[in-house]
């Protein structure tokens, strides 16, 4: 497909804006596979689902709130500021990343640190390879900074045996990981 | 469901958008919102008894401009956040500029006063509850604000929300000042302030679950 230009796409809004039908249908579809690859680029690991609900949600906010675009200003700048915006309340929401900070979040979406993304990611995943509580007791030590004392009267099991289910955990992970890279080669 | 089917769906579905059409949709959110507010003001508390007599005193205009200015930066910050992207520098500095003339104002007021006069001036009779007016006098024109964001495009959502709780305050200080009985000018600048910021602070508190999209 033709990748279209900046003046070529905002005729398109302009025309949609003004009841084009087909102008719009042209204008959905082109910014659809734009779409498909910016998302793609920044869910390195995620399910192509993912992707395909974001690319929809984009273009529903698109056709929802078209009334904010600005006639007079560029129309990529706007389409994909609201794209980087669903981006955003994405890992807000599936990160399962309260540990992210906020400015983390938008430095991802933003794309200049997408090892930063998938690392996060990679965290997410090795946990969920544990048994759940331990994978539960290195989230609450480790990633949201509660004192051992604290999980382990929370979770009614010994100081000790969080901090060596929490060791032994991460040493697990490690080796998962060590594992991976060598077979990613 | 599938892209595709989206697609059609989206195209079927589309109707014109006339330029200048935000701006109306904010103007046309914000009447009712005014209309209820200012209700509020004249039903609810009443106008102040010597307004015959007040509106040929200079400081009553002071008192009243100031939160109209207020809300014109306010109203004006309110359609650069929502879109997406948008930061409203110049309504800020402007507010600024409007705080600080005031400041200057009352400070003068104070320095051609006799002291005996400075508690009035200062604390007037109704400092306690002042701020607390101008909330409930903001409420309605909160909600026609968010009416407004919600069908727009805000992608700093504490941000939004803080702009909407300042400018529903300044509207709502505005129609308090024509119920409002005191005269001093560094009364507005405390205590008319304080009732505008609490309501931006709400404003920020609630952006993001309100504004969420």
């Amino acid at each position: 497909m033709k990748q279209l230009t900046e003046p070529e796409l905002k005729a398109l809004m302009l025309s949609s804006l003004d009841g084009d039908e087909l102008a719009y249908r042209r204008l959905l579809d082109t910014l659809r596979h734009l779409l498909v690859s910016y998302y793609v680029r920044r869910l390195s690991r995620s399910a192509p689902a993912d992707v395909d609900d974001l690319v929809q949600d984009t273009l529903l906010a698109l056709h929802q709130r078209r009334i904010t675009y600005d006639r007079g200003r560029p129309f990529t700048a706007w389409f994909f500021t609201i794209a980087r915006h669903k981006l955003v309340d994405h890992y807000r929401r599936s990160g399962g990343g309260s540990h992210l900070g906020l400015e983390a979040i938008e430095e991802m979406a933003d794309g200049y640190s997408e090892e930063a993304v998938s690392a996060g990611m990679d965290v997410n995943r090795l946990l969920e390879g544990l048994p759940a509580w331990q994978g539960e007791m290195i989230r609450q030590v480790r990633l949201e900074g509660h004192s051992v004392s604290d999980t382990a009267t929370r979770s009614g099991r010994s100081e000790a045996v969080v901090k060596i289910s929490v060791f032994r955990g991460i040493r697990a992970m490690a080796a998962k990981l060590r594992g991976e890279r060598s077979e990613d080669g | 469901m599938k892209t595709d089917d989206l697609i059609d769906r989206l195209a079927g579905d589309l109707r014109p958008v006339p330029p200048g059409a935000l701006g109306r949709l904010l103007a046309l959110a914000l009447l009712p919102g005014l209309v209820l507010s200012a209700a509020l003001i004249l039903l609810g508390h009443g106008p102040r008894p010597d307004l015959a007599a007040a509106i040929y005193t200079p400081a009553f205009w002071a008192k009243s401009i100031y939160p109209l200015a207020l809300a014109v930066a306010g109203i004006t910050a309110l359609m650069v956040v929502a879109r997406p992207g948008g930061l409203p520098h110049r309504s800020g500095m402007a507010s600024v500029l409007i705080y600080l003339a005031l400041v200057v104002l009352g400070l003068w007021q104070l320095r051609v006063a006799p002291v005996e006069d400075y508690p009035t001036l200062i604390f007037g009779i109704s400092a306690w509850f002042c701020p607390f007016i101008i909330v409930a006098a903001a409420l309605p024109v909160f909600a026609a604000i968010v009416f407004f964001l919600r069908r727009s495009a805000p992608t700093n959502l504490p941000l939004a929300g803080g702009i909407a709780g300042l400018a529903a305050g300044s509207v709502g200080a505005w129609t308090y000042s024509w119920g409002c009985i005191e005269n001093g000018l560094t009364f507005v600048a405390l205590w008319y302030t304080l009732g505008i910021v609490i309501c931006g602070a709400a404003g920020a508190f609630l952006g993001r679950p309100l504004l969420r999209w």
